[in-house]
């Protein structure tokens, strides 16, 4: 169950019109390594796995990033308030603006809608760590990416400090679930098969006759 | 009653809310750390000490808070997606 909290994680308020820098702030909202992705994924892969520690970090980490879901949002929606036809014909918005108005919806900076090939589900927990661990790293050198971007915005510039560092501080807690997960493999699953779905370790000597 | 205006108040929410937030992901991962449960504990109450100060003085954050006086305020106040200059 998800209840609303009518607030954000890290307030914003944004009290310039820019739509030049809405349309690359968009990307972590529906792009290849935005905060939709990430959500959808963690969200989506606490059903392959037993391990309690792993399945309370990727509900806790899945619930956050839906909160900054919402702080993108709300960063492109106060960037683009008020536009004028003028400024919307200038800064290169007009092509979204003729499918979406001024409304939020997910896609990449480049226009590419959100895609759920964008993250994967492989049902195997330390496959799928390995991913998340990755797409931290990627979610993080987009917002380094965007603080270049928004240096000169202070208004801008501190939630997307923000958002920056939670990826780094979710990389390392999905760190130790993978630790915690591989300490829990049995001692003969050398090359970390899945855990969840084989049951035993297969026996590596073909002349034992354990039939394993 | 908490002598902070609206702003400040739902700021420190805010605060405080984000510290639990980081402080339960690493519990995931360190159930056992008898120091990060009592930090959890201290910040936990001074959450719901403000958010029941907020609740009265401004209306509810939540939909569990809403009863019969406050529902205007629930649909009505300002959503957090709004400029504060939209007013």
């Amino acid at each position: 169950m998800f209840i609303y909290e009518k607030r954000l994680q890290f307030p914003v308020n944004i009290k310039e019109t820019n739509a030049k820098l809405a349309q690359a702030i968009i990307s972590q909202y529906g792009g290849p390594d935005g905060e939709m992705g990430a959500s959808m994924r963690y969200l989506s892969q606490r059903y392959s796995t037993k391990i309690k520690n792993v399945q309370a970090v990727l509900t806790d980490i899945g619930t956050e990033e839906l909160g900054h879901l919402e702080i993108v949002a709300t960063i492109v929606h106060q960037l683009t308030a008020n536009l004028s036809m003028e400024e919307i014909k200038a800064s290169g918005f007009d092509k979204y603006y003729t499918d979406h108005t001024l409304g939020i919806w997910p896609q990449a900076a480049g226009g590419v809608p959100f895609n759920a090939c964008e993250f994967q589900v492989k049902g195997d927990i330390i496959t799928d760590l390995f991913e998340d661990m990755a797409a931290e790293q990627k979610a993080r050198t987009t917002y380094d990416n965007l603080l270049r971007l928004t240096k000169d915005h202070p208004d801008v510039y501190e939630p997307i400090k923000f958002l920056r560092e939670r990826e780094v501080v979710h990389f390392q807690r999905f760190g130790e679930a993978l630790r915690i997960v591989q300490d829990n493999l049995d001692e003969k699953n050398f090359y970390a098969f899945n855990a969840d779905f084989d049951t035993k370790a297969p026996c590596l000597n073909n002349n034992c006759g354990c039939q394993k | 009653m908490n002598k902070m205006n609206q702003h400040q108040l739902l700021h420190f929410i805010t605060e405080v809310s984000f510290a639990l937030d980081d402080i339960a992901l690493y519990m995931d991962t360190h159930p056992k750390c008898p120091k990060a449960l009592a930090c959890y504990e201290n910040y936990k109450n001074m959450r719901e000490q403000a958010v029941k100060d907020y609740t009265t003085l401004y209306g509810p954050l939540n939909r569990y808070q809403v009863n019969d006086g406050n529902f205007f305020d629930w649909v009505n106040k300002p959503w957090p997606w709004e400029r504060e200059c939209d007013c």
